[in-house]
Formats: C-alpha cells, structure tokens, sequence
C-alpha cells in the first residue's frame, strides 16, 4: 500500500482579479482571481518551497527520501533539471532516482505513479512527487483569464501515514487540445469542443477505470478535485460523472490553473479540510488524456503554511504590476 | 564561464549554509573556508547550518542604479537566529516599513540571470502573522 506522509504548497502572494484583466481590455465584468509569481520566483523557487514544506510537514529526512519525480509545463528550460534543483536544495543526494516528467499537465499523475510503483516494488521507502507552474498568457487572450501560477508536493512512502492511496485508473488518446510551442503562448482550440470532446470524455472514461479496480460508486467520495486548465470545467463535469457539484473542491477561482500543481493544490487543499475516512477522488487531465486517484484520508492534517492561510493571503497587483512580474512589460 | 564558480557555492547557497571559524566563531556566508574575516588570519572552518530567521541590524534604500536594476531596492544588514550576520534584498515589503530590528525570513528567489542559467540564493522579507 502506497500512503501519503505529508504535502507542502507554495502560493504566490501576488494576484491580479479577472475585472481588472477585463478592465484592461475593455471588457466588462470578470469574478475571481489568478496567483501571479514575482518576477524572482520561477518553477524552481516555488517548487523547492513546497517541498521543503511537505518535508517539515512528514518528519521525514531528506537523507531518506529515494526518489525525487518533478513535473513542470512552465519550467522555462529545454534542458536542465527540476528534480535536481530541489533535491541540491533539500539536500538529497546520492543513490537517488531523478525524474522530470512534462509536457503535459497530466504528468502530475504520471509523476504519482512511477512513484508507487518504486514503492511498491520496494525499490524506495519514500519518494517525493514534485509539481509547479507559472503560466503565461498572450495579453488579452482568453487563457490570460486562467493561467495561475503555485508548487506543490507530497511525500510518498510504504509505512502508514495520513492518506491512503486506494487506487489508480487511467485513459489514454491521442486528443491534445491545449498546447504551445517553445518560448510562445498557450493555444487551445475552441473551448467547448476542448471540453466536450477531451476533459469530458477522457476524464469520465479514467474515472470509470478506477471505480472498477475500486468497486466504489462516484457517489461513494465525500470529495472530487480536478486540477483542470480551467478551473470551472470540474464543476460542469461533475454532474455527468455522479458527482454532485458541492464535492468539487478548487482553489480555480481564486488562483487560477497552476499548471501541474493545480491537481496537488487542489487535492492539498482538499485534505486539509477533510476527515479520517472521508474518500477523495482526483482526476488529472492534460494532453494524451486523463488519470483518476482514488484517496482515503486517515487523519486530517495541516501542513504550515495552510492552503486556506496562503489563499488568504495577497496582494493585488494593477495591469501593468502584472505585466512587470510576468516579464511581459520593462527590463 | 559563470559554471565552476556558481557550482562551488551552489550547495551552501541553496542550504544557506556557512562557514565557522574555529578558532573565533565568527560565520561566514557563503565562499571563505580558508581565512577568517574577523581573525584576519588563515584558519580552520567548520559548517555551520543557518537559521531562516534574524533581525535587520542596519539598512539602505537605493533609488539610483544603473539600468538592470528595480528601485527602489532596498538592502539590508541581518543577524540570524544562529550568529551569522549577512547582506541581503529586502523584498515584499515597503520602505518605509524597514527599520533596525525588524524581525526577517530568508526565502530563496532567483538572484540573478548568468548568460541564460538562473541562479538563485536568498533574499528576506518580514515575518508576516
């Protein structure tokens, strides 16, 4: 059995709301919020932050961690390490397996389970499964009003911790929808179609992998987070998959789609709001399809600082603040 | 060739660790391990893990640097909780919120930009709640 021993985040302090986006562009209207990095922080500095927190939050050594799975669609490199740069700074080093996984936000899950399948094989007593994303839009665009920026990681392990991971299920095409092209803007067909032909099909299709390994119905999870590119898609979907709509739990709203954390943030916050026993489902999706997790909670537990405590936390930036920390506008 | 000197300090400046001297205890942060700066005189040096935590001993705000450079930048002397005492940004606070005494964390950003490679160690910002 594969069990969760603790998690970290790290939420930028920075937020620009959706009206003063619209209000730039002169357009009307706008709810909510996007986490906006500053201009020193990249992947690197949130990741290393979250992790760092989900060590403290373990009580685990980093001498003893076996592995280290960073995924990241924002990193900013073509070549250079993730996995390496938290474990230089977590000080893990030595026999250790590094990983950096990409390209899509479905990678999180990817990430999730080359980590238990280490664990499980005994290869590795603990691993950590590292995830972080700043996104950047093209100004006036419709995927500026959703690209948020955080880091995120658990610690993974064999002994007994605070969750159980109960289960996996998975689906695989070919469908992409969202991509972008090296040094450009993120590019997304027309949202509908991404909705109803991709998230939609291929999440319901890994949900319904992992409700037959489980034997549990839908309605069976007290939770459901997404972690999707847009953070209001887990809602409209819900229904469909048995879900009722009160059991999505995003941080979409008020943060924006950080990438590969969003699945972490969510699923985090989700935890920490969460009593022994309650189930938690977590679906990711990204181009290639979707991942479904199936989380059984053992006791609730907070890792310092709390998602709601960072959530609350902010500071709200003007347009052209924005601009100046995306690096989109001055030296 | 920014590598081999980045690469020599990457560890103590990812960990914010630094070097005692054994003979007067004073920290340094992060490159000497062969001469004391407080000795003024060669010596053995033990590693020393730094606290996140200290107080601004002394501070300035710049307004007049040469391009490349945000102002106002402000910089600022800093005790850590363990003895270390180091130079450092202050970032997401105001100006006028700075004064000698102020309780400060380390929180590590990148630092600069060396021909495309992010370098990265620690700037402070006030201890917040």
């Amino acid at each position: 059995m594969t069990n969760i021993h603790g998690y970290g985040t790290a939420i930028p302090g920075n937020r620009i709301s959706l009206a003063e986006i619209n209000r730039a562009w002169g357009r009307p209207g706008g709810r909510g919020e996007r986490a906006i990095a500053s201009a020193d922080e990249d992947v690197v500095t949130l990741c290393v932050k979250a992790a760092r927190r989900a060590l403290a939050h373990s009580e685990i050594e980093a001498r003893d961690i076996g592995a280290i799975y960073a995924c990241s669609v924002s990193m900013g490199y073509s070549e250079h390490t993730l996995a390496g740069s938290v474990a230089l700074a977590l000080g893990a080093e030595g026999a250790l397996t590094l990983c950096d996984l990409g390209l899509s936000t479905r990678s999180v899950t990817a990430a999730i389970q080359c980590c238990v399948d280490a664990i499980r094989s005994g290869r590795i007593v603990y691993g950590l499964v590292v995830a972080g994303d700043i996104l950047r839009a093209r100004p006036g665009s419709e995927c500026e009003l959703t690209s948020g920026a955080g880091g995120a990681t658990l610690v993974l392990g064999s002994p007994p911790g605070v969750a159980e991971l109960a289960g996996i299920g998975s689906h695989t095409e070919g469908f992409i929808g969202r991509y972008r092209s090296e040094g450009g803007f993120p590019q997304m067909d027309d949202e509908r179609f991404v909705f109803q032909q991709g998230f939609s099909v291929q999440t319901a299709q890994a949900l319904r992998h992992l409700l037959g390994r489980t034997g549990l119905k839908a309605e069976g999870y007290a939770r459901a987070v997404f972690g999707a590119p847009e953070p209001r898609w887990g809602a409209r979907l819900a229904p469909k998959l048995g879900i009722a709509v009160e059991r999505v739990f995003t941080l979409g709203g008020e943060l924006g789609s950080a990438g590969c954390a969003m699945l972490l943030l969510d699923l985090i916050g989700a935890l920490e709001q969460s009593q022994p026993n309650e189930k938690i489902l977590a679906l990711s999706w990204g181009p290639g399809g979707s991942d479904a997790l199936a989380l059984t909670v053992r006791e609730r537990s907070l890792s310092q600082p709390t998602v709601a405590e960072q959530v609350a936390n902010k500071e709200l930036l003007t347009y052209p603040e924005y601009l100046r920390a995306i690096k989109l506008l001055g030296g | 060739m920014h590598t081999p000197p980045t690469w020599r300090i990457a560890r103590e400046n990812a960990r914010l660790i630094g070097y005692r001297c054994r003979r007067c205890g004073f920290i340094e942060f992060p490159e000497s391990r062969k001469t004391c700066k407080r000795c003024r005189a060669p010596s053995e040096f033990e590693e020393a893990q730094m606290g996140v935590r200290g107080r601004i001993v002394s501070f300035v705000v710049q307004h007049r640097l040469p391009e490349g450079f945000e102002t106002p930048l402000p910089l600022a002397v800093i005790d850590l909780e363990n003895g270390a005492r180091v130079y450092g940004q202050m970032i997401e606070c105001k100006s006028e919120e700075l004064e000698v005494g102020l309780e400060v964390e380390a929180d590590f950003r990148v630092f600069y930009d060396d021909a495309g490679l992010r370098v990265y160690s620690y700037k402070f910002h006030p201890v917040r709640g």
